[in-house]
């Protein structure tokens, strides 16, 4: 069965700097994979190439079959994919119900917008109880919420996550991670960046370890937890945990 | 004497929202500020002239002339503006905007010549007089036709999908594109509805002052940029506002004080005492339609 995503020697350059080199790997329909590294290792690039917000240098991106290498972003979601943008990136002007409406833009039937708004709000009902608050008002927790539900609105079959924990508060950080791992056991289909790599290895089945733009590790996230250049990605070689 | 000038101020002030709309939602969208929109302005009032001279109905001279202008926001957008700000610094459109402007000017002046030409539309609406207020025909097609945009832009941008495209893209043209909003469609959209509304506008007020003139948007352009700055630059909502403001300032110091300094200069003068006030505008810049 063909993945539902493919990447393919993925080139990502900002000016002269590469900082994405050709980095292959696939998602197949059901998994849970996380790209782990430390900051700056171009995990992030990775996502933004592959949702079109910057070109790709080289390689390619292939979603449900087709290649959307080249193609405009918003390609991407009729393809199947949601997106959890880094720093969450909710719509500060607009309410909680029209950002999570914007999130089903590019769905016509409105009888499935309804369904995926009260799915929202039966995972979120702290939105709902927002849901006429300008986004720019919520917590950092429930921006995040906000940017996971505008994800779902549009039904989507890949769920890319970008650092769902940075900037939040341990405790939230837990609830953000165990509401991942249940929206996978429903059969979701999840790709996640994350610093946080233990968290992150805790509920991916699959991990990749990235380091200088380049994938130097790949395995089940169970072998990944200990394995020494894990470690060393983010401490440097010569450090021994203790 | 007070009521009169509030509705020829109003009258003004509408007639600047038209143009002021189209300036503040494309800035909104691009971050540009399109002085060519003041072109569309005096394009609209030409082609509406040209087409009524030729029909003698008011409805296809308002097709041509809005239709026209609608046009030629899109061509604008895709063939200067977009490839330019894909490359170049935030100043280089401006420099365009400005020079696309003067093109337009010249042109006009070119194939319509120099002078001033009349529209002599003569309106189906008797001027209404309540107590010691006159409402001339013409005031009130400018008032009705006002009062039905200014609600259907309400109702586009807070109701419908297009609307929801443009406050999301306005505010964060990048997260937008991720959730799956084209965002070249809601910039064209943005231009088409921009220039439609300033060319509207100059087809009202050449039939107001019953002239048509090359240089008849060179006030527009410069007065705009005061309004939609003391409107909040890319919110339509601030945008009427800061026109209203602006309008009636200028009917009740013309009608009270007199002409103790050129009318154009009021918008200018409201602009620095509000900067000095409120930098930020009567209100916030850029996205929230509300």
């Amino acid at each position: 069965m063909a993945p539902l995503l493919e990447i393919q020697n993925l080139e990502v350059c900002y000016g002269k700097a590469r900082v994405v080199k050709g980095v292959s790997l696939q998602v197949s329909r059901g998994d849970c994979l996380a790209i782990v590294g430390a900051n700056g290792a171009g995990k992030t690039s990775i996502l933004r190439a592959v949702m079109g917000l910057v070109p790709a240098a080289g390689g390619r991106i292939i979603l449900n079959g087709v290649d959307l290498t080249g193609r405009p972003a918003w390609e991407r979601v009729t393809g199947g994919a949601g997106y959890v943008p880094e720093g969450r990136r909710v719509f500060p002007a607009l309410s909680v119900e029209k950002n999570l409406l914007a999130g089903a833009y590019r769905v016509a039937d409105q009888k499935k917008v309804h369904h995926s708004l009260a799915r929202v709000y039966e995972i979120f009902p702290r939105l709902q109880e927002r849901q006429r608050q300008p986004a720019s008002t919520l917590s950092g927790g429930e921006q995040q919420m906000l940017a996971i539900g505008r994800a779902l609105m549009a039904g989507p079959q890949l769920l890319i996550i970008d650092e769902v924990s940075m900037g939040l508060a341990p405790v939230v950080v837990n609830q953000a991670f165990q509401l991942i791992d249940r929206l996978h056991h429903e059969g979701l289909t999840v790709l996640l960046v994350e610093q946080n790599a233990r968290k992150a290895l805790q509920v991916a089945e699959w991990g990749y370890l990235l380091e200088n733009g380049k994938i130097i590790l790949s395995g089940r996230a169970t072998d990944l937890r200990g394995h020494p250049d894990f470690v060393g990605a983010y401490f440097g070689r010569n450090v021994q945990v203790k | 004497m007070l009521l009169q000038q509030i509705v020829n101020g109003i009258t003004i002030g509408s007639l600047y929202s038209l143009v002021a709309l189209g300036l503040t939602m494309v800035y909104g969208i691009m971050r540009v500020l399109d002085i060519a929109n003041a072109g569309a302005y005096t394009l609209g009032a030409y082609l509406g002239v040209w087409a009524y001279t030729r029909t003698h109905s008011i409805i296809i001279a308002l097709l041509a002339g809005v239709g026209g202008a609608a046009i030629t926001g899109y061509l604008f957008q895709r063939a200067v503006y977009t490839p330019i700000k894909k490359v170049a610094d935030p100043i280089v459109p401006l420099v365009a905007s400005i020079g696309l402007f003067i093109v337009m000017e010249d042109l006009f002046r070119l194939i319509a010549g120099p002078y001033t030409i009349t529209f002599p539309v003569h309106l189906p609406l008797n001027r209404l007089t309540l107590g010691s207020v006159i409402i001339t025909g013409t005031q009130a097609v400018i008032l009705l036709v006002s009062a039905f945009l200014f609600l259907l832009l309400w109702i586009l941008l807070n109701k419908t999908k297009i609307g929801l495209a443009w406050q999301a893209t306005a505010q964060d043209v990048e997260t937008a594109m991720a959730m799956g909003i084209n965002t070249r469609s809601v910039v064209a959209f943005a231009f088409i509805l921009g220039y439609a509304f300033a060319a509207l506008a100059g087809i009202l007020v050449a039939i107001h002052y019953n002239a048509v003139f090359p240089t008849m948007g060179d006030i527009p352009s410069y007065k705009m940029l005061a309004i939609v700055v003391l409107g909040g630059l890319g919110n339509p909502l601030g945008a009427v506002v800061a026109s209203m403001v602006v309008g009636l300032a200028e009917a009740l110091v013309a009608g009270y004080i007199g002409s103790f300094l050129p009318t154009d200069a009021i918008a200018f003068l409201a602009l620095i005492i509000l900067l000095l006030v409120r930098p930020q505008g009567l209100f916030a810049s850029g996205g929230d339609a509300r």
